[in-house]
């Protein structure tokens, strides 16, 4: 089972960037035992990032007017995606629009699971929001335990 | 006819975000107004000071979807005052980058912008659901673009291999074949794209624009040429500003653009196509004919068959480019600058890209003046959409907010190059409910 971890955002507009920084600190502690990768959530491009992956975890920003620094975890066809960051985008397309394009096209990885973390700033820079670097670690403590999972879980199929 | 008003807040599938208004009354359209409200975005302000050798690095990040094309304009107007002209291998890359770039930006119009407007989808999602194969061939052929742009450049958007006087580093020969065996199905695909788009409902609608475009005597133009027009023009870049007239119009913040003594002007695929047909290779000439594309094409519902076209050349001639390739000794010529005043016009995918810089004599920039294509068609949108507008007021109100934004996206406006949302407004007058 190919699993790939996609960090999506603007990180040029604060907050935008956290599930690029969650992919960059995941990097750090990485196993073999999955792919990371980073995407700017243009439709094309992302499909592109996933071609081959069995499993998708993507990290984004959201701004679904909750607390800041708040962890989503959404399973693609179980519940609907927490609205994104996309309007500090050029194009507003996200990622629903870019696993939408995917469902349409019959192209969807088997399993993708989008995790957010609710920003607070989106404005122009580079600094995440105090709250979003504090949750941070959280977020990746769960993408690294649902890894996990999926390599135990395709140890137990093997 | 009744007065009536429309209104329409967001107009979608535009790069970019800007308003219009149109006003009608007593059944006659008396104003259509391309609003552009964004603030400037001081990109000017910001080259002034910085070094010569920056240019093409901070124009690129004018527009996410035309970087290489700011990048060109930019090195070719910096080269140009410091009297370099760029031969061999590396302008053959160049030529090859920007390739790519026309594929990638015509593709992302062309399947998931422009067609959905007239198979009457609200956007690709939709389209795709009933037309996949058409927007697999062109995702396919975006990624080749993509691959040709990563390959030169670095990445595939924002490239960072682009400097003054070439490249960072030069790509390998036996890099670029490999990539060229890529190339070639999504080439073909092309060919089977025309037949599809060519009989889609183009609604009639021709204008006898002033086309204008870069023309050179042996090449389908990317990066040099005289700026020629279908009404007679044909000078260097470097007399752009004697001819064009940069001017405010209270309802844009972005700057109009008309030809001195003439008024609206037309640049993009539809002006290349038609100045400069006789420059396709044989395979995308007799793919326009296909097509039943006689230039001079005046309905700018048929330019998504032209974008097809230039799809089409741009993948003939990358694979031309990458076969007559050598590796340069070097990948880049030295640029001595001093106080200079440089200029240059490259075509963008939308058309004429105008840069002048004046530089002192450290090479720092002093003033910088920077024309896009979205900018300079500004005047045609707007003429466009009154004549449209008033050939069509027949139509419910929204069939009419339809065809007016399919008459927007004809452009494939970088509103962003510009502006940054687009509202429409129609103004019908006080009988707003004649048309619901």
């Amino acid at each position: 089972m190919s699993v790939k971890v996609i960090g999506v955002g603007n990180a040029f507009r604060r907050d935008d960037g956290a599930g690029i920084a969650a992919v960059n600190l995941l990097r750090e502690r990485a196993s073999a035992s999955f792919d990371i990768a980073v995407s700017s959530a243009e439709p094309s491009e992302l499909m592109t990032a996933w071609e081959g992956a069995d499993v998708v975890i993507l990290l984004d920003a959201a701004a679904a007017g909750s607390a800041p620094g708040k962890i989503t975890r959404t399973v693609i066809g179980k519940t609907p995606l927490p609205p994104d960051a996309s309007g500090a985008s050029t194009h507003d397309l996200g990622v629903a629009a870019a696993i939408a394009l995917a469902e349409a096209l019959d192209e969807r990885p088997e399993t993708v699971i989008v995790y957010t973390i609710e920003g607070a700033d989106f404005g122009f820079g580079e600094d995440l929001s105090k709250e979003v670097v504090a949750a941070l670690p959280m977020l990746i403590d769960q993408v690294a335990q649902e890894t996990a999972k999926l390599s135990v879980e395709e140890l137990r199929h093997a | 006819m009744p007065n009536r008003t429309i209104k329409v807040d967001y107009l979608a599938r535009v790069e970019g975000e800007g308003g219009l208004a149109i006003k009608v009354r007593d059944g006659v359209v008396t104003d259509a107004k391309l609003k552009i409200f964004e603030p400037p975005r001081f990109f000017e302000a910001f080259l002034r000071e910085r070094s010569f050798t920056e240019a093409p690095d901070i124009t690129a990040r004018i527009c996410g979807i035309c970087p290489v094309a700011y990048q060109m304009s930019a090195v070719h107007a910096v080269e140009n005052a410091a009297g370099v002209q760029v031969t061999g291998p590396i302008r053959t890359l160049r030529r090859l980058l920007y390739c790519g770039e026309w594929i990638e930006s015509h593709a992302l119009h062309v399947f998931m912008l422009h067609a959905p407007d007239f198979l009457g989808f609200d956007d690709a999602v939709q389209m795709a659901r009933e037309h996949g194969d058409v927007v697999r061939t062109g995702l396919a052929i975006k990624k080749a673009g993509n691959a040709i742009v990563t390959l030169i450049g670095g990445r595939e958007i924002h490239p960072i291999n682009v400097r003054v006087g070439g490249f960072y580093k030069a790509p390998r020969k036996k890099d670029l074949t490999a990539l060229a065996e890529t190339l070639k199905p999504a080439r073909d695909s092309v060919v089977k794209a025309l037949d599809w788009a060519r009989a889609l409902p183009f609604p009639g609608f021709e204008v006898n624009y002033e086309y204008v475009a870069l023309h050179h005597e042996n090449e389908y133009p990317f990066n040099e040429g005289r700026i020629i027009s279908s009404k007679g023009l044909d000078i260097d870049a470097v007399e752009y500003p004697d001819h064009f007239v940069e001017y405010q119009e209270p309802h844009s913040t972005a700057l109009h653009s008309r030809i001195d003594g003439r008024g609206a002007y037309l640049v993009g695929p539809m002006a290349r196509f038609n100045l400069n047909r006789e420059k396709l290779t044989p395979m995308a000439a007799e793919a326009a004919i296909r097509a039943s594309l006689t230039a001079p094409c005046n309905n700018p519902f048929q330019s998504i068959l032209v974008r097809l076209v230039e799809i089409l050349f741009s993948f003939e001639e990358a694979l031309r480019l990458i076969d007559a390739y050598e590796e340069p000794d070097k990948p880049a010529v030295d640029i001595n600058m001093g106080a200079s005043v440089g200029m240059a016009a490259t075509e963008a995918p939308r058309g004429l890209l105008f840069h002048r810089y004046e530089m002192d004599e450290s090479g720092a920039i002093v003033s910088a003046k920077i024309v896009p294509p979205t900018s300079q068609n500004q005047k045609s949108i707007e003429d466009d959409l009154k004549g449209v507008a008033q050939r069509h007021l027949e139509l419910t109100d929204d069939a009419l907010k339809w065809r007016c934004e399919q008459t927007i996206r004809n452009y494939d406006p970088c509103i962003s190059c510009a502006a940054h949302f687009l509202r429409l407004d129609i103004d019908r007058g006080d009988s707003g409910g004649a048309h619901p």
